[in-house]
C-alpha cells in the first residue's frame, strides 16, 4: 500500500527559518537564498486563483454526475437507458476531468486523517481497487447490510463508481468461498447492472459529498484552512504540500499510472500491472495523465500569477524555467497523438515480448513508437529527473522523503 | 500561586535586612567624622560649589562629572541641560533623546509612554540594550532578570539627561554595549539663592509650571525646597510633583473613549549634612508614579493607515496600561581627605503593569503552535489575502459564538517587577611616579524579579467593539524570573603631559532562576544560568590647547556586553562587542567672543555575538526567547557642532547641528523566530538603525524674548534585515518634523512659552510593531506658564 499520507520533508530550506521557532541560529548561507521573493503573492495565487476554483469545479461535477448516476439508475431496461448512459459518460467524463485536476493537491485537508477525503473522492494514489470487495458490497446494499462509512478506501472514490457503471463484465471477480457473491452470476444482466448501479449511486454521493467537504474545508466561513495556508507562521508548512502535489507527476503519474501497466515499474508482475491502470474501464488513463500534466503546469506556473517558474526567473535562470513548460508540452503532445490508448498498450505488453521496443521508447521519447505510453514515460523521466535536481536547486528546496529513492 | 508570592516576600523581608544591617555598620563607621558641605550640581565644577558653603547640597548624582569633564573625556558623551529640556515643554523623551548623537529611537503612541531607545547602534526594542540610571541608581524595572524598560522616568521632572558611549560605558551594567543613560532628577540646588534671588517665601524656594496644549494636552508641575531654618540650613526637603497627560490624538471607531493617558509623577528627597570631622551628607529620595493611559498593541493596516493614520479600530476600545512604581534611594557621601571620597547608594524599587490589550485571535489562546492560529500581525500585513479576519479585526464582521478563530483574545499582562541594591564607591585622586591619576571604582550587588501573571480570556465581536466574554479567563504565563548580580568596577585615569589615559574594568557575576509555574513536567519547571561577564576598556584623551583653541584628541576601545535575560535558554551566550572610537573635539572662542564647539567621534561596534530577544508582542516566538545572532558590525560617525554668539548684551544667537550617521551589518546568516531577524543573511543591514539622522537647532535670546526652532530628520528604517533595495512594506520610512518655542521673560521669575511641535504635521508611520503601522504625533500646540519662587 501506497503511504501518500507521509510525505516528511526533511527540511525545506527557505523556509526553515518559519518553522524553527526555538530560535537558535544555523548559518547555512544555502538556507537563505530566496527570502526576497514573495512567497505570499505565490501562495495566495496557487491558493486563490487554483486550488479553491479547482476544488468548487470538482465539487459541481461531481454533484451533477451523482444526480446523473441515480437518473441512469433509473432507466436501465427502459427505452432510455442509451440516452442515459451516452449522457452519463459525458458527465463521468466532466466529473473525472475535474478530480484528475485536483488528484495531486497534496494540501492538508486531503491529505490528513490518512488523506481520508482525498480517497473517499478518488483513492487510486493510495491503493488499489477492490473488485471483489466492491462485488460484495453490492450484494450487502440489496441485503440492507451496507454503511458506505465502513467500507475500506478500496471500494471507495471515482474508481469504484467507474468499475461499477463502466465495466461491461457483470460477472464477479471474488472466489468461491465468498458467500455473498456466489449467487450473483446467476442474476440476469439488468439486475446486476441495477444493482452495480445502486451501489455507484451511493458512492457517487459519497464522492460529491467529499468534494463539498474538501470545498468547505477551504472555505473562508467554515474550516478556513485557506488562512492556515497562507499563514506565514506556516509557509514552511504549506511550500512542503504543494512541492508534494508537483512530485505527484513522478510518484503517482509516472511511477504509477504509467510506470505498472507498462511493467517499467518492477512492484508488480503479469495481470498485476493490468490492475494498476487507473481507468481501464473508461479507457481513460492517459487523459487522466494529460489533466495531470496539466494541472502540475498550472501549480508550476501559478496560473497568472506567481509561481515557482517566477520564483526561478527571479534568480536568473530563464532555461531552467521555461524547460519545464517545454517537457509538460511534450509530453501532453505524446498522449495527443497516441494511436492507441494506455489500456491498450498495457494489454499489449502483457501479451507479448515488446519490452525492448518499450525500452527503446523510453530511451528515446522524441521518437515516435507504437508504445507511446514508453515514450511518455520517457518523457516524464526528463521532467522529473530535472525536477529533483535543476528545479530543487533552483528553488533551493530539499526532496521530498518518499521522493529521495528514485523507482528506475 | 501563593507560593511564589512567599517566596517573594521572603527574600523582600531578607533584602530589607541586609539594607538596614549595611546602611548602619557603614553610618556608624563614619560617626565620628565631621563635615563641609560639597555635592556639585550637574554641570558645575566642585571648587565653584564648594566655595558657597552656606547651601545644602544633596549627593552628587552626575556619572559625567562637571562641563569641564564633559569637555575633556576620553569618551563620547553628552548631557542634555534643563533648558534643552525644558525649551519645548517636552515630556517625550523620545524627542529630547532624538537629537543626541549616537542617540536612535524608534516612536511607538506619539507620546513616548514607553521609549524604544538605543545607542551607536544597539536594538531600541523597550530600551532594552541599555543602562538606565536615575541618579546613577539602575532604573529599569528589572534590569537583570527583564531588561524590557517598560518603566522610564519621566523626563519633565528631570534637570538634566547624560549620555555616556564609548570607553567610558564600561563602568556601567548590565548593558554596556551601547552605554548608559543617566537622569538626574531635578533638586534643591537648581533653586538656591543665586538662582532663585526671590525670597518671597523665605527658605521656601521653586516652581510652578502649568502647561496646556491641543488634545486636552496637560501638564502640571511644582517644585517646592526648603532649607529647614532650626537645622542651621543643613537639612533640606524637596518636593516634586508632575502630573501631565492628554485625550491622545487617536480617534477609536464607534466609541468616544479616548486614547490618551494620564500620569503623575510625586518625588521627595531629603538631604543633610553632617556637623562631623569629614564632611558627609546623606539624601533619601521617595518617589512614586502612576500611569493610566488607553494605549493599545493594535496598529493599523497599512491603507488604513493611508486613509486615516489617526484611527484605531473599536475593537481595541477597552485596551489600557496601568502602572505604578515606588522607588526609595539613600545617598551617603563622605570626603575622607580632599582627595579620596566615599560613596554610598542603596535602592529599593517596586513596579507594578498590567498592560489589557488585544492580543490575537481567541483560538490561539495557549495554542501559539498550532496552525491555525493567524496572528494579528500576518492579518495587517495582508488584509488582501486575510479578508475575513481583516474584516473582524476591522469592524466589519461579527464574531460566530461558536468559533473562536472568530473570537478575540484579550490579554491581561499583569507583571510585578521589583529591584533592590547596594553600591560602594571610592574616588581617589593620588600620585603615582610623578604623575596624577584618579580612581573611580565600586562595587554593587543588585537583586531583581519579575512576577508575570499573564491571562488571557476570549470576546466576541459585535458591531465592530468587543462584546461579551466568550469563555473564561485562562492563565498563559505564570512565571517568576529573577536575578542576583555582583558587579565591580574600577576605572583608573592617568594625566601624562596633554595625554590622559584611562583604564576600565567591569566584572559582573550574574545568577539567574526561571520558574514557569504553567510548566507540566517538574525537570523543566525551573531554569537556573549563571555568567560571568568581563568589560575592559581603555580610553585615551589628548588634549591640544592653544590660546583661544581647545582640541581634544580621543580614541577607546572597550569590550562591551550585554547579559541575558533569565528567562533565556543556557544555549544563549551574553551580547559582546568589541567597541572602538575615534575622534576629536574642538572649543574655539573667536576673538568676537563668539564660541564654537564641535565634535566629530566615528565608532565601530564589533559585535561577536548580537541577541535578538522575542517580547511579548512578538507573536511567533516565545516570550523572552533570545537568539544568538551571531556577528555583526555597526559603525558610524557622529557629529555635533554648537554655535553662540553674543550679539549684542541683550541679544544671543545660538545654533546647534547634530548629525549621526550608521551603517549596521550581519556577518553572519542565521535564522530565527524573532521578527525582524528571521532569516537574516551576512551583509544585512540591522533593523530601526537609520543610516542618517539629524537634528537642527536655531535660537535667539532677544532681551525678554527667546525664539527656538528645531528641526529633527532621519531617513528609513527597516523593520527586516535585509540589503540593497527597500521594500515599502517593511520599511518604516523618512521622517522630518519641525518644533518652534517662543519664550516671553515677563519678569526674572516668570515665563511665557507658545510651542509648536510638529509644525508641518508631517504625519508619517514610525513603527509597524507591536501591531500594524501608528502615526507619530501632529501639529501640536502648547501655551506655559511657569513662575520660579
Amino acid at each position: 500500500m501506497k503511504i501518500t499520507c507521509c510525505r516528511v520533508w526533511l527540511t525545506t530550506l527557505i523556509l526553515t527559518t518559519v518553522s524553527a521557532c526555538g530560535g537558535g541560529g544555523s548559518s547555512s548561507q544555502s538556507e537563505l537564498a530566496d527570502r526576497d521573493f514573495a512567497f505570499s503573492d505565490m501562495m495566495k495565487t496557487i491558493s486563490d486563483d487554483i486550488v479553491i476554483p479547482r476544488q468548487k469545479t470538482a465539487e459541481q461535477t461531481t454533484t451533477t454526475f451523482a444526480s446523473e448516476v441515480l437518473r441512469y439508475c433509473e432507466s436501465i431496461g427502459s427505452d432510455n437507458e442509451v440516452l442515459e448512459q451516452a449522457s452519463l459518460q459525458e458527465s463521468w467524463n466532466d466529473a473525472m476531468d475535474a478530480v484528475q485536476w485536483i488528484d495531486s493537491y497534496a494540501f492538508t485537508p486531503s491529505t490528513d486523517n490518512s488523506s481520508a477525503l482525498k480517497q473517499r473522492i478518488h483513492s487510486f494514489s493510495a491503493t488499489r481497487l477492490s473488485h471483489c470487495g466492491l462485488d460484495q458490497a453490492v450484494v450487502r446494499l440489496q441485503n440492507g447490510e451496507y454503511d458506505i462509512n465502513t467500507r475500506s478506501f478500496n471500494q471507495r472514490g471515482m474508481g469504484a463508481v467507474e468499475y461499477l457503471l463502466f465495466n461491461d463484465d457483470l460477472d464477479h471477480n471474488c472466489s468461491l468461498q465468498i458467500s455473498e457473491t456466489r449467487l450473483w452470476n446467476n442474476l440476469p444482466d439488468d439486475v446486476r447492472k441495477v444493482q452495480r448501479c445502486e451501489l455507484a449511486q451511493v458512492i457517487s454521493n459519497d464522492v460529491a459529498s467529499a468534494s463539498a467537504e474538501l470545498v468547505g474545508r477551504w472555505d473562508l466561513d467554515r474550516g478556513n484552512f485557506r488562512s492556515v495556508f497562507l499563514n506565514p507562521e506556516n509557509l514552511s508548512a504549506s511550500l512542503e504540500q504543494v512541492l508534494d502535489t508537483l512530485f505527484y507527476i513522478e510518484l503517482i503519474g509516472k511511477d504509477d499510472k504509467l510506470g505498472l501497466p507498462t511493467q517499467i515499474n518492477s512492484e508488480c508482475s503479469g495481470e498485476q500491472c493490468l490492475n494498476a491502470l487507473e481507468s481501464p474501464f473508461t479507457r481513460r488513463t492517459f487523459n487522466n495523465l494529460l489533466i495531470n500534466l496539466q494541472s502540475f503546469l498550472e501549480i508550476y506556473q501559478g496560473a497568472n500569477g506567481l509561481s515557482f517558474d517566477d520564483l526561478i526567473r527571479d534568480k536568473d535562470l530563464n532555461n531552467i524555467a521555461d524547460q519545464y513548460k517545454s517537457f509538460v508540452d511534450q509530453a501532453l503532445r505524446i498522449i495527443e497523438t497516441s494511436v492507441t490508448d494506455l489500456e491498450t498498450q498495457a494489454l499489449a505488453i502483457q501479451n507479448d515480448t515488446s519490452e525492448d521496443l518499450c525500452l527503446s521508447a523510453r530511451m528515446n521519447p522524441s521518437t515516435e513508437s507504437s508504445l507511446s505510453a514508453c515514450r511518455l514515460y520517457g518523457q516524464l523521466k526528463l521532467l522529473t529527473d530535472s525536477l529533483r535536481t535543476e528545479f530543487l536547486g533552483a528553488v533551493n528546496l530539499d526532496l521530498p522523503e518518499r521522493a529521495q529513492s528514485d523507482n528506475d | 500561586m501563593s507560593k511564589p508570592r512567599t517566596v517573594f516576600f521572603l527574600r523582600r523581608r531578607q533584602v530589607l535586612r541586609k539594607l538596614s544591617a549595611c546602611a548602619a555598620v557603614y553610618f556608624y563607621a563614619s560617626a565620628y567624622t565631621v563635615a563641609q558641605p560639597a555635592a556639585p550640581s550637574v554641570g558645575e565644577s566642585s571648587s565653584e560649589k564648594k566655595a558657597d558653603n552656606t547651601l545644602v547640597y544633596e549627593t552628587d548624582v552626575t556619572i559625567i562629572g562637571s562641563d569641564r569633564d564633559l569637555q575633556t573625556s576620553e569618551s563620547a558623551s553628552d548631557r542634555i541641560a534643563i533648558q534643552d529640556i525644558t525649551r519645548f515643554e517636552s515630556s517625550d523623551l523620545n524627542q529630547i533623546l532624538a537629537s543626541t548623537p549616537g542617540v536612535y529611537v524608534r516612536e511607538e503612541d506619539g507620546f513616548g509612554l514607553r521609549p524604544n531607545i538605543g545607542l551607536r547602534g544597539t536594538d531600541p526594542d523597550r530600551s532594552a540594550k541599555i543602562s538606565l540610571l536615575e541618579d546613577g541608581i539602575l532604573i529599569g524595572p528589572a534590569p537583570y532578570a527583564a531588561p524590557a524598560a517598560y518603566y522610564v522616568p519621566n523626563v519633565a521632572r528631570m534637570r538634566a539627561v547624560e549620555i555616556v558611549k564609548g570607553a567610558e560605558a564600561t563602568r556601567f551594567g548590565p548593558h554596556n554595549v551601547g552605554g548608559a543613560i543617566n537622569f538626574i532628577t531635578a533638586s534643591f540646588n537648581d533653586y538656591d539663592p543665586i538662582r532663585s534671588p526671590n525670597q518671597a517665601f523665605g527658605n521656601t524656594r521653586g516652581e510652578i509650571s502649568i502647561t496646556a496644549g491641543s488634545f486636552s494636552t496637560y501638564l502640571a508641575e511644582i517644585r517646592a525646597g526648603s532649607a529647614l531654618p532650626k537645622k542651621e540650613d543643613k537639612t533640606s526637603i524637596f518636593f516634586d510633583g508632575l502630573y501631565f497627560g492628554s485625550e491622545g490624538f487617536k480617534d477609536i471607531d464607534g466609541s468616544s473613549t479616548n486614547t490618551g493617558f494620564d500620569r503623575s509623577d510625586s518625588n521627595i528627597k531629603i538631604a543633610h549634612r553632617f556637623d562631623t570631622v569629614l564632611p558627609q551628607s546623606v539624601t533619601l529620595k521617595l518617589g512614586y508614579s502612576d500611569e493610566d493611559s488607553n494605549e493599545t498593541y493594535l496598529g493599523l493596516t497599512d491603507d488604513d493607515f493611508a486613509d486615516d493614520e489617526d484611527r484605531r479600530y473599536g475593537i481595541s476600545e477597552q485596551d489600557g496600561f496601568v502602572s505604578d512604581h515606588t522607588q526609595a534611594q539613600l545617598f551617603h557621601t563622605i570626603e575622607l581627605s580632599d582627595r579620596l571620597e566615599v560613596n554610598s547608594k542603596a535602592y529599593i524599587h517596586r513596579f507594578d503593569r498590567n498592560w489589557q490589550r488585544v492580543n490575537g485571535f481567541a483560538n490561539c489562546i495557549n495554542n501559539e503552535i498550532d496552525l491555525n492560529c493567524l496572528n494579528l500581525q500576518s492579518v495587517l500585513a495582508r488584509p488582501d489575502i486575510f479578508t475575513n479576519e481583516y474584516d473582524l479585526i476591522s469592524g466589519n464582521a461579527s464574531s460566530d459564538p461558536n468559533d473562536p478563530r472568530t473570537q478575540i483574545d484579550l490579554r491581561r499582562n499583569d507583571r510585578r517587577y521589583g529591584s533592590f541594591g547596594l553600591e560602594f564607591g571610592i574616588e581617589a585622586e593620588y600620585e603615582l611616579f610623578d604623575l596624577a591619576n584618579e580612581l573611580v571604582t565600586s562595587i554593587r550587588y543588585h537583586e531583581d524579579y519579575v512576577e508575570r501573571r499573564q491571562r488571557s480570556q476570549a470576546f466576541l465581536i459585535e458591531n465592530g467593539t468587543l462584546g461579551p466574554a466568550a469563555g473564561q479567563s485562562v492563565a498563559v504565563d505564570t512565571n517568576d524570573a529573577e536575578a542576583e548580580a555582583f558587579a565591580f568596577t574600577l576605572a583608573n585615569e592617568t594625566i601624562i603631559g596633554d595625554v590622559s589615559v584611562e583604564l576600565s574594568a567591569r566584572i559582573e557575576d550574574v545568577d539567574y532562576q526561571f520558574t514557569d509555574f504553567l510548566e507540566g513536567d517538574p525537570q523543566l519547571r525551573s531554569n537556573a544560568s549563571s555568567h560571568t561577564l568581563f568589560s575592559p576598556s581603555i580610553g585615551l584623551g589628548w588634549q591640544i590647547d592653544s590660546g583661544l583653541d581647545e582640541l581634544i584628541i580621543i580614541a577607546g576601545i572597550a569590550k562591551g556586553f550585554s547579559a541575558p535575560s533569565a528567562s533565556a535558554g543556557d544555549e544563549v551566550d551574553p551580547e559582546e562587542a568589541i567597541n572602538t572610537e575615534f575622534g576629536a573635539r574642538l572649543a574655539h572662542e573667536f576673538s568676537n567672543g563668539a564660541q564654537l564647539n564641535t565634535s566629530a567621534i566615528g565608532f565601530v561596534s564589533d559585535y561577536r555575538n548580537l541577541l535578538g530577544r522575542c517580547r511579548d508582542s512578538d507573536t511567533s516566538c516565545e516570550l523572552g526567547e533570545e537568539t544568538n545572532a551571531g556577528e555583526a558590525k555597526i559603525y558610524g560617525l557622529e557629529f555635533s557642532a554648537g554655535w553662540r554668539q553674543n550679539v549684542t548684551d541683550t541679544v544671543l544667537f545660538r545654533t546647534e547641528l547634530d548629525y549621526t550617521y550608521t551603517k549596521s551589518e550581519f556577518e553572519t546568516s542565521f535564522t530565527s523566530s524573532i521578527p525582524g531577524l528571521r532569516n537574516v543573511r551576512a551583509g544585512d543591514e540591522l533593523t530601526y538603525r537609520p543610516e542618517h539622522q539629524a537634528a537642527l537647532q536655531i535660537g535667539i535670546d532677544l532681551h525678554e524674548l527667546s525664539l527656538d526652532l528645531r528641526a529633527n530628520g532621519r531617513s528609513g528604517m527597516r523593520e527586516l534585515a535585509g540589503q540593497g533595495d527597500t521594500d515599502p512594506a517593511e520599511t518604516i520610512p523618512s521622517l522630518l518634523t519641525s518644533s518652534l518655542g517662543l519664550t516671553w521673560r515677563v519678569a526674572t521669575n516668570t515665563e511665557l512659552k507658545f510651542i509648536v511641535d510638529n509644525i508641518a504635521d508631517t504625519r508619517k508611520k514610525v513603527s509597524r510593531r507591536p501591531l500594524g503601522a501608528r502615526p507619530n504625533a501632529p501639529r501640536t500646540f502648547k501655551l506655559n506658564a511657569s513662575y520660579r519662587f
